[in-house]
């Protein structure tokens, strides 16, 4: 089953939550039903991260809108301590859900709804159900499922399903510096750029790589664009992590317009629909 | 001092592997059928082959994991409650998992094998293990980021079996977390499809696309793992097995790595270290493989000097030079199965399970007909070499690089 792209939205009920990435998001809050917040050390691929004080106001200040606060970081055991003690504080503030990126946050009792973030791992409602019945209330979809496949899932499960529809897509995680060393390595002084792009000789496309605090981060070079399908999801997530700003607000401001999004990002961005409609294989021979 | 038996875990490719790698010394092999593994692209085993397998090992006290470690899709589940009872019935010890579906298939079917977490879902602390250990895992596979330090607490903090790589080559991105093989080729990484993007050599640039690296020598590739010089420490620490990586590699390289890390494991247990072997293991276990090997992640954040830099990153040999088929007592003479170019002059050692290495010149060279030749070159070709010391079957004769 192929999605058709719809011209607009139609009959789409999917909530729209924005990634925050700076704190100009907050202040024009177009066309969004609520937003997620990265958290100081325990989140990545946020360029603006908050503290404890910080979301409290933020909930106060936004109270039309279902805050999320993600801890999508996979946890090293000695940070543990702070961890529980960071999900707990957030815990008690009354956000809509909790994002998390590691299962030992499911051994936490939390009272929140907890959304699991695994980044890759969530492919089936088998797999979804599992962590349903285990305490998740809902999940992160992969990237690179089919929308047939997003439909299936959405009619075999209870759990909420949050998908990415708008932003370069994240396509890996290294706990290792890979572009400080190469710099080192080579005496190349470091610029301190947000991020730095990587193409191989032979091919045509750029990918993005970033470090931060945990390591190294590669991202798709083309920026998935899927606001012009109905997708049977229950919140459509749009990350400007690494994107123009400028784009970005003025995307939101023409969110239901998808030929107007699609001019105003052309110029700067080659788009791309990931997976949406494209099978990944795995077999390149068969079994002897 | 962990008094448990450490269990060395060995890669099997194939049923002929998973033999050698018992013959030489492991205790338990791993290997993947032919579907659900993500070795999605290596021959692999049949049900049947499987069966065989698992009886060879239980006739020889080793034990047969099965990996079963891809991230399902909806459709992949279609056989696998069946194919998980048939391993069962085929008496498999352990599943080696990372989609936590399979916990609730074992759990409904009542299945007799243990469940093991795969590297796949990148444990790094020990309420994450805990996770699974409350939903009836016995073993955890720890991510291969974990420190000393790290698998020290987790093991102390669960009680849970633990497993850690201690040789092989290694993901630059934490496993289960990358999907640059289905970007880069449509090739699905978490489903056995991965075409390693991170040998691949780039172009680095600046945010405005100017170009940084000296033509494509930008590279993310990471040196092998080596926890050679860390034995005693993971013994100390009481990892339950330490697991080789390779089940896409070649007899010779399996059989190399088992007996050096047999010896080694079993040197540090029995607290009688000989240090003039340990640096004959170092030697061993580098030409084996041909790729520069450090710690990673077991004694620091690996650096600089943990990665390569758009080089070239193996050099290839021919140390292997044949298997030995039999011997001739009255002759002394070892029959050879030839795969690699060697003839007389050349200095050679033959190694075998659980005996001292034999190193020798070849003296005489005649075919199977008892014709000198001056060389042997051809793949397969039995060859006799003169052998002072009885060798046996499946013994390995390299070249000796050491003296």
């Amino acid at each position: 089953m192929e999605l058709l792209f719809q011209e607009g939205r139609k009959n789409n009920v999917a909530k729209r939550i924005l990634k925050i990435n700076s704190l100009q998001e907050l202040k024009y809050p177009f066309n969004v039903d609520g937003y997620i917040l990265g958290i100081d050390k325990f989140s990545y691929l946020f360029e603006k991260t908050f503290n404890v004080l910080d979301i409290k106001k933020i909930i106060d200040d936004n109270k039309d809108k279902e805050i999320f606060v993600s801890f999508n970081k996979i946890i090293y055991n000695d940070e543990l301590s702070e961890y529980k003690k960071t999900l707990l504080d957030v815990d008690k503030l009354g956000v809509k859900g909790i994002i998390v990126g590691d299962v030992a946050a499911l051994t936490y009792d939390l009272k929140t709804d907890v959304i699991l973030d695994q980044f890759h791992l969530n492919n089936s409602y088998y797999t979804i159900n599992h962590y349903f019945k285990n305490g998740v209330k809902g999940v992160l979809l992969t990237d690179d499922i089919t929308g047939a496949e997003i439909e299936e899932i959405k009619q075999n499960t209870d759990a909420l399903l949050f998908k990415n529809v708008f932003g370069f897509s994240h396509l890996s995680t290294s706990a290792r510096n890979l572009v400080t060393n190469y710099m080192e390595h080579f005496n190349i002084p470091k610029m301190g750029k947000k991020h730095y792009e990587i193409k191989e000789n032979k091919g045509n496309d750029y990918y993005k790589i970033t470090e931060d605090d945990f390591g190294t981060h590669i991202l798709d070079g083309k920026l998935l664009n899927l606001l012009g399908y109905n997708l049977p999801v229950d919140y459509e997530v749009i990350d400007g992590y690494l994107m123009d700003e400028e784009i970005l607000l003025n995307v939101l401001e023409n969110i239901n317009d998808n030929h107007k999004v699609n001019e105003i990002i052309k110029n700067k961005y080659e788009t791309s629909e990931g997976f949406i409609n494209k099978k990944t294989i795995y077999k390149v021979k068969k079994n002897e | 001092m962990n008094d448990k038996k450490i269990e060395l875990l060995a890669p099997a490719g194939s049923l002929e592997k998973l033999k050698w790698a018992i013959t030489y010394g492991a205790d338990a092999v791993y290997l993947g059928g032919t579907d659900y593994s993500l070795r999605a692209n290596a021959k692999n085993f049949t049900l049947n082959e499987i069966k065989e397998g698992v009886k060879f090992a239980h006739e020889h006290n080793a034990k047969v994991y099965v990996t079963i470690n891809i991230v399902f899709h909806n459709d992949d589940v279609n056989g696998l409650e069946e194919y998980l009872s048939n391993l069962d019935d085929a008496n498999v010890d352990a599943i080696i998992f990372s989609d936590p579906l399979i916990i609730d298939i074992a759990k409904k079917n009542n299945f007799n094998f243990e469940l093991h977490l795969s590297t796949q879902a990148s444990i790094l602390n020990k309420d994450a293990a805990l996770y699974y250990v409350n939903q009836g895992v016995s073993r955890i596979v720890l991510a291969r980021e974990c420190s000393k330090k790290d698998i020290e607490n987790i093991i102390r903090e669960t009680g849970a079996e633990v497993e850690c790589f201690i040789h092989g080559a290694m993901c630059t991105n934490i496993s289960g977390r990358c999907v640059l093989s289905n970007y880069f080729t449509n090739r699905d990484a978490n489903r056995g499809g991965c075409c390693q993007v991170c040998r691949f050599n780039f172009n680095l640039y600046d945010e405005d696309k100017k170009q940084l690296s000296s033509e494509d020598n930008f590279s993310i590739a990471p040196k092998d793992l080596s926890l050679v010089d860390y034995i005693k420490d993971m013994i100390n620490i009481g990892v339950s097995s330490f697991k080789l990586e390779g089940r896409m590699r070649s007899v010779y390289y399996v059989a190399t790595i088992v007996s050096v890390y047999r010896r080694l494991i079993d040197m540090y247990s029995n607290n009688k270290v000989d240090k003039e072997y340990i640096n004959r293991a170092k030697r061993i276990l580098y030409r084996c493989a041909n790729r520069d090997v450090t710690p990673q992640f077991f004694d620091k954040k690996p650096g600089e000097k943990e990665q390569y830099y758009g080089t070239r990153q193996e050099d290839s040999n021919q140390d292997f030079l044949g298997i030995v088929l039999d011997y001739d007592e009255i002759n002394k003479e070892a029959v050879i199965e030839q795969r690699n170019f060697f003839k007389p002059g050349d200095k050679v050692t033959i190694f075998g399970p659980s005996k001292e290495d034999y190193s020798f010149v070849i003296q005489t060279l005649k075919d199977e007909e008892g014709n000198v030749l001056d060389a042997a070159r051809h793949p397969k070709q039995i060859i006799k070499i003169n052998c002072d010391k009885r060798v046996n079957k499946n013994d390995l004769m390299r070249v000796n690089f050491l003296d």
